[in-house]
C-alpha cells in the first residue's frame, strides 16, 4: 500500500464493537500478537503483526505507530507452497519405491495416505515461504480498518488476529453497507435497494 | 441487511463520474478546500452483450473519439483512472468495479524532512481520497433515486451526439 512510499490501496474493513483499549497499550498488544511471537517453523502458514517500517524495525517498542487518530502497523503473512507438478513426480517415485521395498502389487488406501503425508511434510520442511506484507491503517474512533491487500486467506488471518488482540470482529464492507454508510438515511437506502439497472 | 444484488450500481457510479465530468459538476469541498477531478489517461469498458472489453489509453481522453463511441454503444465502465486536483496538489488513483474499490493511490512527493511528518502528509492525502469516494458515491446515490438521474442520462446522450 505504501504508507511510507509508493502507491496505496484502499480496502475497507469495519467492526461494530466498542474499542476499549488505551492507545498506550497498543505497542504491548501488537507485540503480543506479533509475527515473531506466533512463528512456528513446522507450520506452512505463519502470520502476525509487524511494525509498518518492517523489516527496518522488528519490534513495536521502537516503532511509531500512532499518527493522530490512525494506528499504523502491518501483518506479515508467510505461506509455504509446494509445486504440484514436482509433488506428483515425487509421489510417483515414492509409490514405486514403496511397492518394491514392501514387495506389494498395489497400494492400500492407508499406504497412499501415509506416503502423501510423508511427502507433504518432507517438501514443506524444504519449501521457502512466500511472504506478503499487508499494511494496516486502523482507525478505532471510526470503527474502520484499511488494508493494502485483500483475499479470503488474508481476511481470515486478520479476523483471527483482531479478534484475539482487540476482541473485535472485522468484516469486509459490501456495496449495500457502503451505501448505508454514505447515505445515513434508511428511507433513501430502501429506495436504492428498489433500483433496477439503467443500462442493459 | 437486504441481500438484493445492486452490483450494477458500481458501473453506473463510474458512468456518473464521467457524465458529471463532461456536463455536470466535477468539483467538491474536502476539508475546507476545493478539489476537482478529471479522468486521466485510461478508461476500461465492457460490453455485456458480446463480452467485448475495450481499454482506452490516451494522454488526452477528452478528445479521444474511441471513448465516445464506447459510450454510444452503451458499454459499461469497469475502471477509470482519476486525477484529483486542488491548487496545491494532485493525487492520482484508479477506481475499479467488481468489487468497487480504489487502488494505486499515487501522491505528490513529500517535502517534509522528518519521517513522522512524511507519514502524516501521506495520511492527509489518503483521507482526501476517502472523502472523494464517500462524497461522490453519496452524490451518485442521491441523484440515482431522484428524477435528476434520467435528466443527466438524457443530457449526456445529447452531449454524445456532438461526437
Amino acid at each position: 500500500m505504501g504508507i511510507v512510499s509508493g502507491s496505496m490501496n484502499l480496502f475497507r474493513l469495519y467492526f461494530n464493537e466498542n474499542f476499549g483499549f488505551n492507545m498506550l497499550e497498543m505497542s504491548d498488544i501488537l507485540e503480543k500478537f506479533s509475527f515473531d511471537a506466533f512463528y512456528d517453523e513446522g507450520k506452512n502458514i505463519n502470520y502476525g503483526f509487524v511494525p509498518f517500517e518492517y523489516p527496518e524495525k522488528f519490534s513495536f517498542t521502537d516503532s511509531s505507530i500512532i499518527y493522530g487518530e490512525h494506528i499504523l502497523f502491518a501483518m506479515r503473512y508467510d505461506e509455504k507452497k509446494i509445486n504440484s507438478r514436482y509433488y506428483n513426480t515425487e509421489l510417483s517415485n515414492l509409490k514405486r519405491k514403496f511397492l518394491e521395498e514392501n514387495r506389494k502389487d498395489f497400494l492400500s488406501k492407508m499406504d497412499l495416505e501415509f506416503l502423501k503425508n510423508t511427502l507433504t511434510n518432507r517438501l514443506l520442511k524444504m519449501a521457502v515461504p512466500s511472504t506478503s506484507m499487508v499494511e494496516i491503517i486502523f482507525v478505532p474512533e471510526k470503527k474502520e480498518i484499511y488494508v493494502s491487500m485483500i483475499s479470503s486467506k488474508i481476511v481470515e488471518s486478520l479476523t483471527h488476529l483482531f479478534r484475539s488482540a482487540f476482541d473485535i470482529n472485522i468484516y469486509q464492507e459490501n456495496l449495500v453497507e457502503f451505501s448505508k454508510r454514505v447515505l445515513d438515511n434508511p428511507g433513501k437506502l430502501d429506495q436504492v435497494l428498489q433500483l433496477n439497472p439503467s443500462f442493459n | 441487511m437486504a441481500k438484493k444484488d445492486i452490483s450494477f450500481l458500481e458501473n453506473e457510479y463510474l458512468h456518473f463520474l464521467m457524465m458529471n465530468f463532461f456536463i455536470g459538476e466535477n468539483s467538491m469541498e474536502i476539508n475546507g478546500e476545493i478539489f476537482y477531478y478529471q479522468p486521466k489517461n485510461r478508461i476500461s469498458f465492457f460490453s455485456e452483450v458480446n463480452s467485448e472489453k475495450v481499454d482506452i489509453e490516451s494522454i488526452n481522453l477528452v478528445t479521444n473519439k474511441e471513448m465516445y463511441v464506447a459510450f454510444k454503444d452503451t458499454k459499461i465502465i469497469k475502471q477509470i483512472d482519476i486525477l484529483l486536483n486542488n491548487k496545491n496538489s494532485s493525487i492520482t488513483f484508479s477506481i475499479k468495479s467488481s468489487p468497487l474499490r480504489i487502488t494505486g493511490i499515487s501522491m505528490p512527493k513529500s517535502i517534509a524532512e522528518e519521517f513522522e511528518d512524511k507519514v502524516l502528509e501521506r495520511l492527509l492525502y489518503f483521507e482526501c481520497v476517502k472523502a472523494f469516494f464517500r462524497l461522490t458515491f453519496k452524490s451518485f446515490l442521491d441523484m440515482r433515486i431522484s428524477t435528476e438521474w434520467n435528466t443527466l442520462l438524457n443530457n449526456f446522450d445529447d452531449y454524445l451526439k456532438k461526437y
